[in-house]
């Protein structure tokens, strides 16, 4: 048998598997006693044992079995976890990596596994035939009747005092700004009149905007339909309420399960007795159990997926605009376009869920890596990753891994102090490092924080000066932020001696490059002696973005809304002159303005007949705020990001194209380093 | 090598337009498709002979105005104005011409090399010049004239 | 009789559009403020039926203006006026008892289909 068409599948679930070999592993190191863990290793170090078999790599088996020997005797109870296991384990999954990598490369395992097999068997003195593994969990529902418990009691508790109970659908209308507001504001009013007992998504990603027009609620309340459809669609931007009472009779045939596997069944089950399509049935399915059926998609294809959606966008929009134009009051055909965009839109949300992945995945790599690095350079370092759930575009999260690594290796080379040094500054020997990311509207926001020395502003321009990276003069018309910013440039490092570890001949200017090739922006928070962030800002994907359309001498351009903190109209009389440069007051700061026009190095500005009036357009780019002063603004869409192609790669505050309903092209403009 | 190939297809297909009282070809295996002006987006500071950016069927495309790129004086756009789409290196770039003329075979030992101008270009943006009757079509070296890397305003100046 | 309005936002330019939005569409202006504490006396001075308040402002901010009116009379009726991406603060506005909000830049339907529903 040919198994050679197996391999990439063999080679991507390998290195899933060691993942969570890592993580898990680590895990139990401070955790010895949780037997979920164990199994969980057990299990992952017994598949790969299988596949490797199967496939005929030979060293990897024989190394999986003997780990996996070990394992069954600490599960056994037969045995206990030491460090010093743990590290023999940890090595054992090195070799694991070295041999996967070895047949990607090659096809074949070079490295040997005798050494590692050697200190498996030896990790104590009892060696008995290790049993051969048949566990099957049940953990996934029985984290669920955890978590449930308390919502089926306050169910059960609320239908014996005349309280009903519904699901509530609310869709708001897709023009909403600010949904995650409205989405609070629909959820506060029914909490005045009601439990709402979970949502989906949960009430704190509801909060944070995670959700795109939709959300179901489980509602608990006296009152009657109307009155809940009232509540709701008095407020503003609400498109419309399904409500599906669950009746005595949906509780009573479903009782046994209700009880046993919560309030989840009953949801399905009554979705399902309602008129509910199947689509969001499956939705609300697949997202309580995470018992979800998956599909390996070439990447490529999905771009192309994308590509041809884009393509749909682009038409439907030049359609509406048409419709508009010849006032066309066909009623079929406003349905017909209604309908179109619907679909379209749902399209487009759909292909872009299915490119965005958790970023989990590159931050599964780290707690080991931070482990053996802080061991290595003798730090002690406590890693916190928050919001590894956090989802963003798969072609984004495969260029972040890099930049990432090379943060936190910065972090503890250089940033994170030694303990002796912490303690004699009065801080704790052990060092917080913080790996977190959240979603911000359109973006993503990336930090690596520590609490150590801090970036030194000084020695930062000292060392900038020494390099040739800048000279006086530059120096003087610098602020602290700039001069930070230092770090990022080609030619500088911090460090006095170039370690193995930041060092490897890659700046903090290459993480600079691919954060902007991604459409990102980085930038630093620091404060000597406490600390330092470092930021990364991301789009949430790269294909299709939010934009202001603005007039510049008659030409549109867009610019990505992710870079706009507002738009503002003033008048002639609120420009000052400070220092040669033109800014306006804006809440009380000074903000420095921009001509458009002169930027593009267009000659013509029609901006004089109407000078009594500016069109500012409020750039934030990380600290700075910068006014880009333009013709006119038009509105807010959707834009399909297009590149300009080869030919016009490198033209300075154009980063691409789209194309207009009308069918004309609008080039995007690149703000973020105007400030 | 070479030789052999060219004997074996001995003529080959162009498209001839024709820019002030010039007429030029390109090789029509080359070329995309021929569009009648549609608006074009200019882009502020790039090359000064790339005259914008025109969406065909949602592929953004630049548009060089061969004039400019020789140095003449800018195109006026006139009802004879195309944009001919050229495909270079899976590129595609649109050529602006004054008038698209018509497709003529040209037999290959018609084909002279480039005397050191023509039609008021510089040699190394010629591939040759045909001739027909008493026709003379000055074909155009695409990949130079094009050239991504000398695509810039400095390599610009040929006059 | 035409429902009384008290606006209050620091910029002059974002006062007079809404005063003229809503003055068009019948409403009538009875004061303007350009802080959180003249909002505060301006209220307690004239009990207009509704606010239209800014978040971000110097000396007193809209939220901490909205909890005072709210807390010396919680039948006031305050709209927020909020810009892109300050979604947190008009939840906590919300949660404070800011009845709605609208966001720059306006539109003039979107804030009278706010004020209409608020005090229409």
């Amino acid at each position: 048998m040919d198994m050679s068409q197996y391999l990439r599948m063999f080679l991507d679930e390998s290195e899933e598997y060691l993942q969570t070999l890592n993580q898990s592993l680590l895990e139990l190191e401070h955790n010895p006693s949780d037997e979920q863990l164990i199994n969980n290793i057990f299990r992952a170090a017994h598949s790969l044992k299988g596949m490797a078999a199967t496939m005929g790599f030979d060293r990897m088996a024989n190394l999986t079995h003997e780990m996996e020997n070990v394992l069954d005797r600490i599960r056994a109870k037969k045995m206990v976890l030491t460090t010093g296991i743990v590290d023999i384990l940890f090595k054992c999954l090195d070799r694991l990596d070295k041999l996967v990598k070895e047949i990607s490369h090659s096809g074949a395992e070079t490295s040997e596994v005798d050494d590692i097999i050697e200190l498996l068997q030896n990790v104590d003195s009892i060696k008995d035939g290790a049993a051969s593994p048949t566990v099957k969990s049940t953990s996934v529902e029985v984290d669920l009747m955890d978590t449930n418990s308390d919502e089926q009691s306050t169910i059960i508790s609320h239908l014996k005092t005349d309280y009903y109970c519904y699901v509530l659908d609310v869709e708001l209308v897709k023009d909403c700004l600010l949904k995650a507001v409205r989405g609070f504001m629909v959820i506060k009013n029914l909490k005045e009149a009601g439990v709402v007992v979970k949502s989906i998504p949960s009430l704190k990603e509801i909060e944070d905007e995670k959700f795109d027009y939709e959300f179901k609620i489980l509602y608990l309340t006296k009152e009657s339909e109307k009155e809940i459809e009232s509540i709701v669609t008095d407020i503003t931007d609400v498109k419309g309420i399904q409500i599906v009472r669950i009746t005595e009779d949906n509780l009573t045939g479903e009782t046994g399960p209700y009880i046993e596997n919560g309030i989840q069944e009953v949801a399905a089950a009554v979705e399902v007795a309602s008129e509910e399509s199947e689509e969001s049935n499956a939705q609300l399915t697949q997202q309580d159990l995470k018992i979800t059926p998956t599909v390996r998609v070439d990447i490529d294809k999905l771009d192309s997926l994308m590509n041809l959606v884009a393509e749909l966008l682009i038409n439907k929009t030049r359609l509406e605009e048409i419709s508009n134009r010849m006032n066309v009051s066909n009623e079929l055909f406003g349905d017909i376009l209604q309908q179109l965009d619907r679909v379209t839109m749902n399209l487009q949300h759909t292909v872009m869920q299915v490119r965005m992945v958790p970023i989990e995945r590159i931050f599964n790599r780290f707690p080991r890596m931070v482990r053996d690095l802080s061991k290595e350079l003798n730090k002690k370092v406590n890693l916190i990753i928050d919001g590894a759930e956090t989802e963003l575009d798969r072609s984004i999260i495969d260029s972040l891994g890099d930049p990432l690594v090379h943060l936190l290796r910065n972090a503890i080379d250089h940033g994170i102090e030694d303990p002796e040094t912490r303690k004699k500054a009065g801080k704790s020997e052990f060092a917080e490092l913080r790996l977190s990311a959240a979603q911000k509207g359109n973006e993503i926001l990336i930090q690596v924080t520590d609490d150590g020395r801090g970036l030194d502003a000084k020695k930062i321009t000292k060392k900038a000066l020494e390099r040739g990276v800048i000279t006086r003069d530059d120096l003087t018309k610098m602020s602290d932020h700039e001069k930070i910013m230092l770090i990022f440039r080609p030619g500088f490092s911090t460090s006095e001696v170039i370690s193995d570890i930041s060092g490897r001949g890659v700046g903090l200017d290459v993480v600079r490059k691919t954060v902007e090739s991604l459409d990102g922006h980085i930038y630093i928070d620091t404060e000597l002696g406490k600390g330092t962030t470092f930021n990364i800002s991301l789009p949430l994907t790269l294909a299709i973005t939010q934009a202001l359309l603005v007039k510049v001498c008659d030409e549109t351009y867009a610019i990505p809304l992710s870079v706009i903190e507002g738009a503002e109209d003033i008048t002639a009389e609120q420009v000052q002159m400070v220092q040669g440069q033109e800014v306006f007051v804006l809440r009380g700061h000074l903000i420095p303005l921009v001509w458009s026009h002169k930027l593009l190095g267009l000659s013509i500005p029609d901006l004089n007949d109407n000078t009594e009036q500016l069109s500012v357009v409020v750039i934030g780019t990380g600290k700075k705020q910068v006014g880009l002063i333009v013709s006119e603004l038009i509105n807010q869409q959707d834009i399909v990001i297009k590149s300009l192609g080869e030919f016009l790669i490198d033209v300075p505050h154009i980063s691409g194209a789209t194309i207009l309903g009308d069918g004309e092209v609008a080039l995007i403009l690149d703000v973020r380093n105007i400030a | 090598m070479k030789d052999k190939s060219v004997q074996a297809v001995n003529r080959h297909q162009y498209v001839v337009f024709q820019i002030d009282k010039e007429e030029f070809g390109v090789e029509i295996l080359r070329t995309q498709e021929i569009h009648r002006y549609t608006k074009i987006t200019r882009v502020p500071n790039a090359p000064h002979y790339v005259k914008g950016v025109i969406n065909i069927r949602g592929e953004i495309i630049p548009v060089v105005d061969l004039r400019q790129r020789f140095g003449l004086e800018s195109s006026n756009i006139q009802e004879s104005t195309r944009i001919i789409t050229v495909l270079i290196k899976d590129y595609q770039i649109g050529l602006l011409v004054d008038n698209v003329n018509e497709v003529l075979w040209i037999e290959t030992n018609a084909i002279e090399l480039a005397p050191s101008v023509a039609g008021g270009i510089e040699k190394e943006y010629l591939s040759g010049v045909g001739k027909i009757e008493n026709r003379l079509i000055v074909l155009l070296n695409l990949e130079k004239i094009l050239n991504l890397e000398i695509a810039t305003n400095e390599g610009a100046q040929i006059n | 009789m035409a429902k009384r309005v008290l606006i209050v936002d620091d910029a002059a330019f974002m006062r007079m559009m809404i005063k003229n939005i809503l003055t068009e569409a019948g409403y009538e202006i009875i004061a303007e403020a350009e802080n959180g504490k003249q909002a505060v006396e301006k209220y307690n001075e004239l009990k207009p039926d509704l606010i239209t308040m800014d978040i971000t402002m110097p000396e007193m901010d809209g939220i901490s203006a909205v909890r005072e009116i709210l807390g010396s009379d919680s039948g006031a009726k305050i709209i927020m006026c909020s810009a892109m991406g300050q979604q947190a603060m008009v939840i906590e506005a919300i949660q404070a008892g800011a009845k709605d909000f609208i966001v720059k830049p306006f539109k003039n339907e979107r804030v009278l289909e706010a004020v209409n529903k608020v005090i229409g």
